[in-house]
Formats: structure tokens, sequence, C-alpha cells
């Protein structure tokens, strides 16, 4: 009989028991463990994709919130520029009303001035003028004098009189 | 090279050493068990692998574990595709066939080895163990009256009342057939190719001697891809049908 039909029990029986032996042997030993360690990685795999999907949807509402935020710092800045342009124009108003008013003042304190000034002239060229003619007088009084003399000492007293007047502001005054 | 009965076997170590030292008891009782002994040395290296695989398993996976785990995965869903999400826990039954199987049907083309499933001692084992998995699953997971209902061709009115008498035997003879269509398949094929394999072997040596070589000519080199071929198919389809008997004897709705 060929070797393949020579069926032995003692033989089947070692076999089925060697072999479920092996089927213990891996199942405790191997197949657990991996079957374990697959199941731990497809859990391990689906929480962090939940946490990046997590995290990718917490981004979008981040950046939104963001983007709503730089809108309102943008209208803020906007509100502020137009505050400080407002605020500029108003304080420039008053600058020139005030540097106005302080140029009306110069101007009328240099009016007061120039009109003391002119009363002042006119005291002095007064009193110039009297004493001139006074000097004059007494030139008359003091010199022999003829008729041809008089007639000169009178112009020269003229013509000073008239150069005063041309050199002077009020010669009606005088 | 043993000539048995006519039909040439390849020389294994066992065989060789009690030819060589046939006073010897010791290697007279391993040539006796040669296909435990070969199939236990296949059941140790298988040990080993998974042992450096899993020994420190790691969330990345490394050298080893990597391949373990491709294969894991690879057989894990395989079972579940034909028996369903509770298919989970027939994976290390249906893995460790497979892979015992495919090494003891690949054993022949490593010197001094034999395959073990060349011989029907070893299939004739490996197809009762499934078919008691199977029956005890069938029990477990439907209970004795269920069960006893799908052995006897689930039968619902008069008609199928009437054909228990006939559909019971049949069943019961179908149950037996399986383990039994199961070992010679395997048994048969690989014991053609070892046949062949020898045939190849001694026409190489036959055709080296009247050549005046040194060696024999290296005929079998042809079909050892067809070997590697067959006996993974022969391990597929072993496993495969264990799977779908699983699968039938599993409550219908656990894979529908």
């Amino acid at each position: 009989m060929p070797s393949i039909l020579q069926l032995d029990l003692q033989q089947i029986l070692s076999q089925a028991l060697s072999f479920l032996l092996l089927v213990w042997v891996l199942r405790r030993f191997a197949w657990r463990p991996l079957l374990g360690m697959l199941d731990a990685r497809r859990a391990q795999i689906a929480r962090d994709l939940d946490a990046a999907s997590r995290q990718r949807q917490e981004m979008e509402q981040l950046k939104q919130l963001l983007g709503r935020r730089l809108e309102a710092i943008d209208e803020e800045a906007r509100r502020k520029i137009q505050e400080a342009i407002r605020e500029g124009r108003r304080i420039a108003a008053e600058i020139q009303e005030e540097a106005r008013a302080q140029a009306q003042g110069i101007l009328s304190k240099s009016k007061e001035t120039i009109e003391l000034e002119v009363a002042k002239a006119k005291v002095t060229l007064r009193d110039e003028l009297t004493d001139m003619t006074v000097g004059a007088v007494e030139r008359l009084l003091r010199g022999k004098l003829d008729a041809k003399t008089d007639q000169q000492l009178v112009a020269s007293i003229l013509d000073e009189l008239g150069s005063s007047t041309q050199t002077g502001s009020d010669p009606v005054g005088s | 090279m043993a000539v048995e009965h006519a039909i040439p076997e390849l020389p294994n170590l066992l065989t060789v050493l009690s030819e060589r030292f046939h006073d010897q008891p010791l290697l007279a009782w391993l040539h006796h068990w040669e296909n435990l002994v070969f199939a236990s040395v296949i059941a140790l290296a298988l040990c080993a692998v998974a042992w450096r695989a899993a020994r420190r398993p790691s969330l990345t996976p490394r050298g080893w574990q990597n391949v373990c785990e491709w294969f894991v995965d690879g057989v894990d869903r395989f079972v579940q595709g034909l028996v369903g999400p509770a298919g989970r826990r027939h994976v290390p039954f249906i893995g460790t066939l497979f892979l015992f199987i495919w090494f003891m049907n690949l054993a022949v083309l490593v010197p001094g080895m034999k395959s073990s499933t060349a011989s029907l001692n070893t299939t004739v084992a490996l197809a009762v163990v499934v078919f008691c998995y199977v029956q005890w699953i069938g029990l477990r997971a439907n209970g004795p009256l269920k069960y006893l209902d799908h052995l006897a061709g689930s039968p619902r009115g008069v008609v199928g009342w009437a054909l228990v008498p006939l559909m019971l035997p049949i069943h019961v003879l179908g149950e037996f057939i399986k383990p039994m269509s199961l070992s010679l398949r395997l048994g048969f094929n690989v014991f053609a190719e070892d046949v062949l394999l020898a045939v190849l072997v001694g026409l190489g040596l036959t055709a080296g001697l009247a050549l005046h070589l040194p060696i024999g000519l290296p005929l079998q080199a042809f079909v050892v891809p067809l070997v590697l071929i067959f006996s993974t198919v022969q391990a597929l389809v072993f496993s495969l049908l264990s799977t779908v008997y699983i699968a039938l004897m599993s409550p219908h709705e656990a894979h529908a």
C-alpha cells in the first residue's frame, strides 16, 4: 500500500493535538497581541483624525473670529483717524483764531505806539519851533537891524520854518 | 531516493539516517513518526517567528512585526469578509491553519525536509480538527435545537417536516463529507507534487549518469514554480473552505 494511504489513528490524533497546541500558542502569543495592536492603532488613527478634524474646525472658527476682530480694529482705526483729523482741524482753527487775535492786538498796540510817538514828535517839534522862534526874536531884538537885514533875517527864518515844515508831520500845528 | 511500492518519494533526513543506521531504534521511531516530526519543525519555526514579531508589539511596527501585521490584517479582512464581524474570533484558527499547511506544503523544497501534508494522516487530522471546530461553533452559536434544525434542513411547513427523514441524513453525510474532501484534496495534491518532484529528480539523476556527469541534471527546477503556486493554492483552498464551513454554521444574521 502506498505510504499516503497508510492511515494511523495514533498519528492522526498526534497531528491533531500538535495542531491544536500550535493554534493555542500562536493565539496566545501572536494573534491576540498583533490583532490587539492593529485595533489599538486603528483606534489611535481614528482618534487622531477626529482630533485633527476638531482642530481644523477650531482653526476655522478662530480664523473667522480673528477676521472679525481685524475688521473691528480697522474700523476703530478709521474712526480714530477721523477723530484725530477733526481734532487737528479744530486745534488749527483755534491756533489761527488766537494768532489772528494776537496779530490784531499787536496791530492795535502798534497803532497806539505810533500815535503816541506822533504826539511826542509834535510836542518836540512845537518845542523846537518855539525855541527857534524865540531865538529868532532874540536875534532880531539884539542885532542892529536895517530894512535889508530884516528882510534877510525874516527870509532865513521863513526858510528854516519851511525846511522844518517839510521834515515835520504837522506844519499846521506848528 | 526511496522507492516504496513503485511510487517514488524524495528522501528526507530521517529516511536517509534510518536507512544508514537501521539498527538504531530511535531513528526507526523518528522515521515512523516523520510526518509529525517535520510538522513539529514547521510549528516550532512558526512559533519562533511569531514570538519574535509579537514579543514587544509597538504602535509603529518595524521588521518582523510589520510583515506579521500585514499577514494578520489580511487574514482578519479575509475571514471577516466571509463570516462577518463575528468572524474576528476565528481569525487565529484560520490564520494558523493556513500558515501551518502552507509551510508544510513548501517544506518539500527544502533539502532533507518532507511535506507532512503529503500524508493523509496529517490532512485527516487537520480536517478532523476543522470538522470538530465547525460543529462546536454551530452548537455554541445556535444552541442544540437550532443546530439540529439546521442539520434537518430548517424544515418549515408540512412538506418541510415530511422531508426531514431525507434531509437529515443528507446534511449529516454532507458534514462528514466536508472533512473527507478537505483531507483527500490536500493530501493527494501535495503527494502528487512530491511524486512529480521525485520523478524529475530521478530522471535528472538518470540523465546525469547517462551523460557521465558528476551530478544529476536539475530537471526538478522547472516544476519548482508550479510547486510554489500549487502549495499556496492548496493552503488557500483548505483555509477558504474551512472559513466557508464556519460561515455556513454561524447564525445567518452574523454573516448576512
